[in-house]
């Protein structure tokens, strides 16, 4: 898809431009950056854990199209135009802003062609020009993806002329989505520094793969409620928003009611776009070229600290409060600060943690009707149960992710350090586990269960906690024995996963239902906590005395 | 007639001067050493040189041309070969090597004839199709060396060429550089590693602070530090000789304490 846009805009381009730009320079270097646009991985795909994709540009656009194609559906069950439109041009605004901020930084903060490019002969207008068209090829691939769908189902529903007119708003919505994420950039590079610039792209991004997971689950149910007719306002702020201007042109096409409304609409419908793009190529994009040229100005100032008088972090007062041993003091500080700071972990952890409301939602709201009914229904029951053991769902998640780091070679220093007890280093590591990523879940959840089910539950929590922690360390003892940060990221053999993966879940199976019969015979409950919580004490003994040979380097 | 051509070269950044006038000028046919601790602003001088940093104070001129006038012009004729440089790692070498190649003109034919016999030269042909993600420091310098130089460069501006390879590459690159000499072109060359600059350099420039400190052959070097090798002129005329060992006690201490 993406050459035969090239091939388009290059022609376009060659007609239009000056001779001074060298138009073979700019053929090599477009062609090139889309070759290593399409091997490079989107971030709404990053989750598989490939090495080297060869079309991972391919992969993301299905994703958008698919997307594109729910959103489309919807348009034949909405009866209102205006509201529809509202909805599929916030939706596309969206989708285009979220994209261009997590996979589009790439080329707007791209400093390598400073580096690599600007040392050969390239006048900086071919190279401006090159960039151009690599940006609009881009872009041209970006909306047809997300809007391929929605533009079919407009002209099949309002016929010719709003199809064409559709076709029109988005352009405008794109120059619109340029203009901000510009505005954003520009104001994050104006008071932060580079680095934060990537932090604040990552959570994006983690959103950005949040956004996919709980929308494939619930824009389908979508397409049903929005048969219901849903009555509708525009207050007079939402007159201030670009999807209304644009809905409002749609519907002045649809209606042929040109009143002062409508008219207004369209004056803001076309002309902002237009006096946006001019503020982008007059001001916008040469800050930004001028801003990603200038040689990287060294190290920022840097707060000096002693050492010595450094404040204790949060690490090392909980790793002090329940670590022991130096080894597992270590482990715990070193897993609770990485797991924070590792890029690949967050982007592969977070959306996962997401998935916990996704899933509390769809046990318990089938769809989005009576919802009313199934409320009072469920304090009745002991669905409370899903609640207490959903937090170890989390924590088990990230133990598997902690045994990989991208510069895994690091590890050495297990080997070269003095270290005669490896399994404390083990045991601390699934500490901080338990602390950071256990226990806020569990509480959380925990309180909804007290508000929803009152005191009564109050010895399931407990039987629930020692039952979690149980089946955390058992799972510990199960898994091969990584240390922290010390295997390559997919690479390793997933043999005997599957296996294992089936045992951890007759296991939670098995927990959990002996939890629901206990709690027919009420007392029981309480004579389980003290049998789970001496489990765990074994199981942790366990752990700690682990030896060399068990570990798996 | 002058390949290199500087005046009263000064260069700031934020209102701090890493380059405090530096006179220079060197013919065709020789290689020389540029050399300085950390900082000094080697890499700042290449950088203006090779017209990649146009705001400067002085005059630059580089094969007769103003490097401020006409940086384009300067860049074709040039190979500049920066340290640990970026390269576009999800390429292959021959994909990288077809783009750079041409970004300088060349036509297809001679970069695929030029870049895969090069390849072979420098023990890369058998993985010339993999990507350059997978290939050690080393592999990466060579890709960067033949990106360099396959246009037939008149100036070579190499910034620690050698670093990451291994030392049959070593030797291999230090004859080349001797054999491009034969052939009159001019090589700019800085480095720390002082022994190397020692014995392939011509003339070697001492650059500590933004200032030249020293400047001639290793002999007249030598007869004016009246000391043996390169680093000890370098630690003398940086008057850094007592501090350094005086830190080394100090680092000693602390290890003991």
């Amino acid at each position: 898809m993406d050459t035969f846009f090239f091939r388009i805009f290059f022609g376009l381009f060659r007609l239009v431009l000056p001779g001074s730009i060298n138009m073979e320079q700019v053929h090599i270097i477009v062609s090139t950056k889309l070759l290593m646009d399409r091997r490079r991985t989107p971030a709404t795909w990053k989750r598989s854990q490939q090495k080297e994709t060869n079309n991972g540009m391919l992969m993301a656009m299905f994703l958008y199209a698919l997307m594109g194609l729910f959103v489309g559906l919807m348009i034949l069950n909405v009866p209102s135009v205006m509201l529809m439109m509202i909805i599929l041009h916030s939706y596309f605004l969206f989708m285009l802003i979220m994209t261009l901020i997590t996979d589009f930084s790439n080329v707007l903060l791209d400093t390598s062609d400073s580096q690599i490019i600007l040392p050969k002969p390239v006048t900086s207008r071919t190279l401006l020009v090159a960039r151009t068209l690599h940006i609009i090829v881009y872009l041209g691939q970006l909306v047809a993806a997300i809007m391929i769908f929605p533009l079919v189902f407009s002209f099949i529903k309002y016929g010719v002329p709003v199809g064409v007119f559709a076709l029109l708003t988005t352009l405008l919505t794109t120059a619109i989505g340029i203009f901000l994420t510009y505005i954003l950039y520009g104001l994050v590079l104006r008071y932060t520094s580079e680095q934060k610039v990537k932090d604040i792209i990552s959570y994006f991004q983690i959103f950005m793969t949040v956004f996919f997971a709980v929308g494939y689950q619930v824009i389908p149910r979508m397409i049903s409620l929005s048969e219901l007719d849903l009555g509708f306002e525009l207050h007079w702020y939402s007159y201030l928003l670009p999807p209304v201007w644009m809905a409002g042109l749609l519907e002045a096409v649809h209606t042929g009611s040109f009143d002062v409304v409508h008219i207004g609409l369209i004056i803001c419908a076309v002309g902002v776009p237009v006096l946006a793009g001019f503020i982008i190529v007059r001001y916008l994009a040469p800050y930004f070229s001028k801003f990603m040229s200038a040689p990287a100005d060294g190290a920022s100032e840097q707060q000096r600290k002693s050492v010595k008088h450094r404040r204790n972090s949060l690490s090392e007062t909980w790793g002090r409060i329940i670590c022991r041993s130096d080894y597992e003091k270590a482990a715990f500080s070193q897993v609770w600060k990485m797991t924070g700071r590792d890029k690949n972990f967050r982007i592969q952890f977070y959306p996962n943690l997401a998935y916990i409301p996704v899933f509390v939602f769809i046990i318990f709201f089938k769809n989005f009707k009576d919802m009313d009914q199934t409320m009072a229904a469920l304090s009745e029951g002991n669905m409370f149960l899903w609640l207490l053991y959903m937090g170890v769902f989390a924590v088990l998640l990230s133990l598997t992710l902690t045994a990989f780091y991208e510069h895994y070679t690091a590890a050495w220093v297990y080997q070269s350090a003095p270290i005669s007890k490896p399994g404390e280093l083990i045991n601390g590591a699934a500490k901080a586990l338990l602390i950071k990523f256990f226990a806020p879940v569990f509480i959380l959840l925990n309180i909804a269960a007290l508000i929803m089910w009152g005191l009564r539950v109050i010895d399931d929590i407990l039987l629930a906690m020692a039952n979690s922690l149980l089946v955390f360390y058992i799972n510990v003892l199960l898994s091969k024995h990584y240390l922290p940060f010390s295997q390559q990221p997919g690479v390793k053999d997933q043999a005997g996963k599957f296996v294992s993966m089936i045992l951890r879940t007759f296991l939670i199976a098995g927990l959990v239902g002996l939890h629901w019969l206990a709690i027919k015979m009420g007392w029981l409950v309480w004579a389980l906590i003290p049998v789970s919580l001496a489990g765990c004490w074994f199981a942790e003994k366990q752990v700690k005395e682990l030896k060399w040979n068990k570990i798996v380097m | 007639m002058n390949v290199i051509e500087i005046t009263q070269l000064k260069k700031q950044y934020n209102g701090n001067y890493v380059l405090k006038g530096i006179d220079l000028q060197a013919g065709p046919g020789m290689i020389l050493g540029y050399i300085g601790p950390n900082g000094a602003g080697k890499s700042t001088t290449i950088k203006i040189m090779a017209g990649i940093i146009d705001e400067f104070e002085g005059e630059v001129k580089v094969l007769g041309m103003d490097v401020r006038q006409d940086p384009v012009e300067v860049k074709r004729r040039i190979g500049y070969i920066p340290e640990l440089a970026a390269l576009y790692e999800v390429l292959t070498p021959v994909e990288y090597l077809k783009f750079t190649g041409k970004l300088y003109g060349l036509s297809d034919q001679v970069i695929a004839d030029k870049g895969w016999e090069l390849l072979k030269l420098f023990d890369l042909a058998d993985k010339a199709d993999m990507r350059m993600s997978a290939y050690s420091k080393g592999m990466r310098q060579k890709v960067l060396l033949i990106s360099g130089l396959m246009h037939n460069p008149e100036i070579i501006f190499l910034d620690e060429p050698l670093s990451g390879l291994d030392a049959n590459a070593v030797i291999l690159v230090k004859e080349i550089l001797q054999q491009l000499k034969q052939a009159g072109k001019t090589m700019f060359y800085s480095s720390h590693i002082m022994d190397v600059v020692e014995k392939i350099s011509d003339r070697i420039i001492l650059i500590d602070k933004g200032q030249i400190i020293a400047d001639g052959t290793i002999e007249t070097l030598r007869a004016s530090a009246q000391q043996g090798s390169l680093e000890h002129i370098f630690q003398s005329l940086t008057a850094s000789d007592t501090e350094t060992s005086n830190t080394a006690k100090e680092i000693i201490e602390v290890l003991n304490s």
